[in-house]
C-alpha cells in the first residue's frame, strides 16, 4: 500500500454492540475566578456520550454550555479553572493528561467546531493549509499526501476542491463553516463538539449544514455534542438532549421524549417559548425573570425564583438531585420526586 | 495586482509634487546662495565669477517655468547640481558617500531594533506577566521615553568619554587608510558604529516591543488561536504562524516608514557622534547655506519615504491576503 492510498479511517473499538460510553463526564466543576468573585459556571455536571450518538446541550446564554465544551476539550483559559470532577474519554482520564499527551490527543480523537466560522479560521492562511497543518501535526505524512486528503475533505463537506487555496475571506459564511467542519473531520475523530455551529448562518444554510452533518456522522460514525440555545434545531439533530440551567443539568432525555413530555418546569417553559411553524397559533409564554447571578446562586433549586409551580418552603431550601423519572429520562425537580410529591 | 498598480500611480504623482515643491521653496526664499558665498569671500570674488557661479548652481535669469524644466531635465540625468560646502564636488557624490554610511548605521540599527523589539513583544504577550513582559518591557519603554539626544549624549559621555570603551566620533579612525579589504579598517568601522547603533536600537526597541505585545494580546483572544491549540499544533506554531503572523500586520507599515526616515539620516545620532551620514551633511548644508545639497538631500529623503511606503504596501499585500 503506497502512502497516497493509506486509509484514513480509524477502527472503532466501541462500535460493535457494546454500550460503553465514549465520553463520560462526572461531577464536572468549572469556576471563573476573578478578583471580585468566584463564579461556578459549571456545577456538578454529569453526562455520557455514546458512540455515534448526538447529544444536544441546550440552555439560555450564560448557563455554562460553552464552558463545558471548552472544559472537556481542555482549552479553558484563566480565569476559568476546572475545580473538580472527571472526564473520561474511552477510558482515558482527560483531566489528568499532561500538555504533551494532550497535544497528541486533541483533534485526533476530539475536535471542536466553534460558533463563528469567520473567527475560527486564521485569516492569513488558506483553508487548505489550515487542514494540512492539523494533519501534519498528528501524522508523519508528506505535504502532498496531506493536501490530497484536504482535497478529499473539502469534497466531503461540499466545497469545490478547487477552492483549496482560497483564504477565509473569499468564502461565504456557509462555506467557511463547512471548511471548519472539514478541518474537524481531518483526523477522523471519535467525537466532535459543535458549539453553536450554525448560529451565525441564515436559516436555509443552517438546515443544509445540519443535514450534511448528520450524513457525515452516519458515514464516519463519530459522536457529536451539539450545543445551541435553539431547541427546535436540537430536536431535529439530537438523539438525546440535556437541558442546562445556571450551570447545572436539570433534565436529560431522548429528544422525542423530551419534546413530547418535558418534565422539568424549566424545560416546559422553554418549550413554550418557541413558536411552532406547523402547529396551531399560540401565545408564546417566555420565562419571567432572568438567569441568576452565578457568583451568588439561589439557594435550594436554582430555578425557584422563576418557577411557577415551586413548593414553598422546600424549593428555596433543598437542592433537588437529578433523578430518573422515566426510562432514560432524568430530571432534577422536587415535584418529580416520589418521596416529596407522590 | 490592480491594487499595486494603483498605488504605483499614486506614488508617481506624489513624487512629482515633492520634486516641484523642492524646486519652488528655495526660490521663494530671499537671497541666493551665491550672494551668501560672495559675502563669505568678503570681496575677494569678482562679480564676473559670481555670475559664473550662479549659472553653475542653476540660478539663471530665465523665466521660472524654463528653470523648472531645466531642473527636471537635470534631475532625470542625475544632475543635482554642485555642492557649495563640499565645492566643487557634485551633490550626487556627497549624498552617495553619506548614504553609504547612513544605510550601514541607521538602516542596520533600525532593522535590528524592529526585529528585536518585535520578537520580544511576541514573547512578552505569549508569556504574559513573566520576565520579558514585566521587566524588559518597562525598562525599554522607560529608555524610549527619554529624548533621544539625551540618551545618546549620556552614553557617549559615560562609555566613550569616561570609560573610553568606544571612540568619540567619526565613522572610522582617520589615521587608518580607507581599505575595505584590511581587517584593521573594518574593525575600526565596527568600533565606531557600535555605540551609535546601540543607542538607536535601545531607544527604538521599546516602542516596537510594546506595539507588538499589544497586537499579540488582541490576537491571542481570537477564536482561531483557541482552535489552533485545539488542533494540537505545537506552541511554537500557534505562536508564530497563527498569532504573530496576524499581530505583525499593523507594525509593518510603521517599520517601513521608520526605514524611510532612517535613510533620511538618523539626524541626531549623526550629529551627536559626528558620523558622516546624510543627517550630518544636512546640518552642514544648513549651516553653510548649501542650497543645492539641501535640496538634494530633501529630495532624497522624500523619495526614500515614498519608496518605503511603497514597500510597506507591497509587504502588506504579501502578508495579508485580504488586502489583495
Amino acid at each position: 500500500m503506497t502512502t497516497t492510498q493509506r486509509s484514513w479511517a480509524k477502527t472503532r473499538t466501541t462500535e460493535s454492540g457494546t454500550t460503553e460510553p465514549l465520553l463520560m463526564v462526572r461531577d464536572l466543576e468549572v469556576e471563573y475566578r476573578t478578583k471580585r468573585a468566584i463564579v461556578r459556571a459549571v456545577d456538578h455536571v454529569s453526562f455520557d456520550v455514546f458512540p455515534n450518538e448526538v447529544l444536544g446541550l441546550a440552555g439560555e446564554s450564560g448557563c455554562g454550555k460553552s464552558t463545558i465544551a471548552h472544559a472537556v476539550t481542555r482549552i479553558l483559559k484563566p480565569p476559568a479553572y476546572i475545580t473538580g470532577g472527571k472526564v473520561m474519554f474511552n477510558g482515558i482520564d482527560l483531566l489528568a493528561m499532561d500538555e504533551d499527551n494532550l497535544r497528541g490527543f486533541r483533534w485526533e480523537h476530539l475536535a471542536i467546531v466553534f460558533q463563528s466560522a469567520m473567527n475560527a479560521l486564521n485569516p492569513v492562511m488558506t483553508i487548505g493549509n489550515q487542514i494540512i497543518d492539523a494533519i501534519q501535526a498528528h501524522m508523519p505524512v508528506s505535504k502532498r499526501d496531506a493536501r490530497t486528503r484536504a482535497l478529499e475533505l473539502l469534497n466531503t463537506v461540499g466545497i469545490d476542491p478547487r477552492r483549496i487555496d482560497s483564504y477565509p475571506h473569499q468564502l461565504s459564511g456557509g462555506m467557511r463553516q463547512r471548511a471548519v467542519i472539514a478541518i474537524a473531520l481531518a483526523l477522523n475523530p471519535e467525537l466532535i463538539i459543535m458549539d453553536e455551529p450554525t448560529t451565525a448562518l441564515d436559516v436555509v444554510v443552517q438546515k443544509q449544514i445540519l443535514y450534511e452533518v448528520q450524513q457525515l456522522k452516519d458515514q464516519f460514525g463519530f459522536s457529536i455534542i451539539f450545543i445551541t440555545h435553539d431547541l427546535s434545531l436540537l430536536v431535529e439533530i439530537s438523539d438525546r438532549i440535556a437541558i442546562m440551567y445556571a450551570g447545572e443539568i436539570v433534565e436529560v432525555a431522548p429528544s422525542q421524549e423530551l419534546f413530547r413530555n418535558p418534565k422539568h418546569p424549566y424545560t416546559q417553559r422553554l418549550m413554550n417559548s418557541f413558536p411552532s411553524i406547523s402547529g396551531p397559533k399560540q401565545v408564546l409564554a417566555g420565562i419571567p425573570g432572568s438567569p441568576p447571578d452565578l457568583s451568588e446562586p439561589p439557594t435550594g433549586c436554582r430555578f425557584h425564583p422563576r418557577c411557577h409551580v415551586k413548593i414553598a418552603g422546600l424549593c428555596e431550601e433543598v437542592h433537588p438531585a437529578l433523578l430518573e423519572v422515566a426510562p432514560n429520562h432524568s430530571a432534577a425537580c422536587h415535584l418529580l420526586d416520589p418521596e416529596v410529591a407522590p | 495586482m490592480r491594487f499595486l498598480v494603483r498605488r504605483t500611480g499614486f506614488y508617481m504623482v506624489a513624487a512629482l509634487i515633492a520634486i516641484t515643491l523642492n524646486f519652488f521653496i528655495p526660490r521663494m526664499m530671499s537671497g541666493d546662495p551665491v550672494t551668501a558665498m560672495f559675502a563669505r569671500f568678503q570681496g575677494r570674488l569678482e562679480p564676473r565669477t559670481m555670475d559664473a557661479l550662479r549659472e553653475t548652481f542653476g540660478f539663471v535669469d530665465a523665466p521660472i517655468h524654463e528653470q523648472y524644466f531645466t531642473y527636471l531635465q537635470n534631475l532625470l540625468q542625475g544632475n543635482f547640481g554642485t555642492s557649495i560646502t563640499a565645492f566643487p564636488a557634485p551633490v550626487t557624490e556627497v549624498i552617495g558617500n553619506a548614504l553609504v554610511w547612513t544605510l550601514r548605521l541607521a538602516g542596520t540599527a533600525t532593522i535590528v531594533s524592529f526585529v528585536g523589539g518585535t520578537l520580544l513583544g511576541i514573547f512578552a504577550a505569549w508569556k504574559r506577566g513573566r520576565f520579558s513582559d514585566s521587566v524588559i518591557l518597562p525598562f525599554l519603554s522607560f529608555i524610549g521615553a527619554f529624548p533621544y539626544f539625551f540618551v545618546a549624549m549620556l552614553l557617549l559621555y559615560i562609555l566613550a568619554f569616561g570609560l573610553k570603551w568606544f571612540p568619540l566620533s567619526h565613522a572610522y579612525d582617520l589615521s587608518i587608510r580607507v581599505d575595505w579589504g584590511s581587517p584593521e579598517f573594518v574593525m575600526s568601522v565596527l568600533q565606531h558604529a557600535a555605540l551609535p547603533a546601540f543607542t538607536i536600537v535601545i531607544t527604538g526597541m521599546g516602542g516596537w516591543m510594546l506595539g507588538m505585545r499589544n497586537n499579540m494580546i488582541g490576537v491571542l483572544g481570537e477564536d482561531y488561536i483557541v482552535m489552533a491549540q485545539a488542533k494540537g499544533l505545537s506552541d511554537r506554531r500557534v505562536m508564530l504562524t497563527y498569532a504573530a503572523r496576524n499581530a505583525i500586520l499593523p507594525s509593518v507599515t510603521g517599520f517601513a516608514m521608520s526605514l524611510g526616515f532612517a535613510i533620511g539620516g538618523a539626524l541626531l545620532t549623526e550629529i551627536v557622534f559626528s558620523y558622516p551620514g546624510i543627517g550630518f551633511w544636512l546640518l552642514s548644508a544648513v549651516n553653510g547655506r548649501d542650497y543645492p545639497l539641501m535640496q538634494g538631500i530633501f529630495l532624497m529623503i522624500t523619495l526614500a519615504v515614498l519608496l518605503a511606503n511603497f514597500m510597506a504596501d507591497v509587504i502588506y499585500v504579501m502578508l495579508d491576503p485580504r488586502a489583495r
